[in-house]
């Protein structure tokens, strides 16, 4: 079985646009034009998907020409190998999935299905309300998508309330539309947000608080309650008991972006001990 | 070989410097400086655009170009057509349709070769604010020479000076993409044989591929310093 550093040798390195990363078609004889020192390993990653193993491209990779994978921005490339089962019963087979993404920092928001983010209420229109999610544009957000919403029972929010919810339709043909209610109909802790302060921060660093364990959030947790919400379009609420704990959890995390886990540690300690 | 009044060989540009993510409120930016000229570029989107200049199936790009001082001219506004024509082939448009995509540079220094380096510069900060893109640009401005005392030849200069342009007989940009250094964007000044033109390409395609290696080897140590 090939691992996804054998498949595509440039995982853990900078690639920019245009770049090409792997070719599906090339033969499985090494091209002789690339000469017997040739690292390139496309023969494997040619015999990886003509054994039944998928590909599945994230944020800032295609196809190109049906057959070159390519970046479409810059970033470190980054990818792991899973397992997927296909077919139920009798005819199940697992097959290998290798999954490839580029790692990298935006400011500007672009909408992706399922994401959380944090919106504010712009306008009422009709039904719903007009949500400004930080992106080109404005989503959508029905008065019934709330937990316990009737058509008497209208949502109470006022123009500027800040609101936690999903995107339950986002492509880039159409308005994204919002959702702040799960799959059971239940809040599930989205919902409008009350109180607290909002900052703005870079999509990388928002995947970094989402992470498993999120040095800063961890560092800060040790110290006093606070409460998140972290919007994949760059913007995260937080709240604390006092307004001098809710400035120093926006410093602590807008400080975090470019600092190692034991510069973070370091970094708390000396914002609470000046608290 | 003649050096140059700044001691340069014919063919050497001068020392290149980029600064990313320079400005905190645009969604990218980026300063290029090409020894004493430099140029500064903000890009905001895929953002809102415009109902009037909406496109359905793509992405609308932008482009102002600030002159250092002063209120922009005829010039500037040709540099911004310049600009917008040379960016459109390596901005993925179809990505994000229906928004705008603006390229905002503002000269800091001119010191010749302008336009290679506002080029050079819009490239880095599009890359900067992650707009999908088919491949990297970048750009060199050549300049030909009257011939020097005791030759009949005319001498091609590249990333000329302001002294060597104002001396210049004819001045050429091209801009070349990172996939297959090919080239996106020619801009000539004054005239040229075909042979000189096509020599001209040549010798700006060896040094695009140098200022594109610089502008490999800073976005590594960028995203070696953030990731």
């Amino acid at each position: 079985m090939a691992t996804i550093d054998e498949l595509f040798p440039r995982i853990g390195s900078v690639v920019l646009p245009g770049d090409a990363l792997g070719d599906l078609e090339a033969g499985d004889s090494a091209d002789p034009a690339d000469g017997p020192g040739s690292t390139t390993s496309n023969s494997s990653l040619h015999a990886f998907t003509q054994h039944g193993g998928r590909l599945r491209l994230g944020p800032g990779l295609a196809q190109e020409g049906g057959r070159v994978i390519a970046a479409s921005r810059a970033g470190v490339l980054q990818g792991s190998m899973g397992a997927a089962s296909t077919g139920t019963g009798a005819n199940a087979h697992s097959s290998q999935v290798a999954r490839l993404y580029i790692a990298s920092s935006q400011k500007r928001y672009v909408p992706a299905k399922d994401e959380l983010v944090v919106g504010i209420i712009t306008d009422r229109m009709g039904e719903a309300f007009k949500v400004d999610i930080g992106a080109a544009a404005s989503a959508s957000l029905s008065f019934l998508a709330f937990e316990g919403a009737t058509k008497r029972n209208r949502p109470n929010l006022a123009i500027g309330a800040l609101v936690y919810g999903k995107l339950a339709v986002a492509n880039k043909d159409m308005e994204p539309e919002m959702v702040c209610i799960d799959a059971a109909d239940k809040a599930a802790g989205m919902g409008e947000l009350t109180g607290g302060y909002l900052i703005h921060i870079s999509s990388g660093l928002t995947r970094r608080l989402l992470s498993r364990d999120p040095a800063v959030l961890i560092a800060l947790g040790k110290h006093f309650a606070l409460e998140t919400a972290i919007g994949l379009n760059g913007r995260t609420w937080i709240n604390a008991q006092t307004p001098q704990q809710v400035v120093l959890i926006a410093n602590a995390i807008q400080n975090s972006e470019f600092m190692t886990v034991a510069q973070i540690n370091a970094m708390v300690q000396r914002l609470v001990q000046a608290l | 070989m003649v050096t140059r009044a700044d001691g340069r060989m014919p063919n050497q540009l001068r020392e290149l410097s980029i600064e990313h993510a320079v400005l905190s409120r645009a969604d990218g930016s980026s300063r290029f400086s090409q020894r004493d000229t430099s140029a500064l570029t903000a890009v905001y989107g895929p953002a809102e655009v415009k109902s009037s200049k909406e496109l359905l199936d793509k992405a609308t790009v932008q482009t102002v170009f600030r002159p250092k001082t002063g209120l922009a001219g005829v010039d500037d506004h040709v540099c911004e057509a310049i600009l917008r024509q040379a960016l459109e082939p390596v901005i993925q448009r179809t990505a994000n349709p229906r928004t705008s995509i603006t390229v905002i540079v503002q000269v800091m220094h001119d010191d010749g070769a302008l336009l290679a380096c506002a080029l050079n510069s819009a490239s880095m900060a599009l890359i900067d604010a992650g707009v999908p893109m088919s491949a990297v640009l970048a750009a060199v401005t050549c300049a030909w020479l009257p011939a020097a005392d005791g030759s009949s030849e005319r001498r091609l200069l590249l990333d000329p000076t302001l002294e060597e342009q104002t001396a210049a007989t004819s001045i050429a940009t091209f801009a070349f993409e990172s996939t297959n250094q090919e080239i996106v964007f020619s801009s000539t000044e004054g005239q040229l044989t075909v042979d000189e033109y096509f020599y001209t390409i040549e010798m700006a395609q060896k040094a695009a591929a140098n200022v594109l290696a610089f502008m490999r080897l800073s976005l590594e140590r960028k995203f070696s310093k953030s990731v």
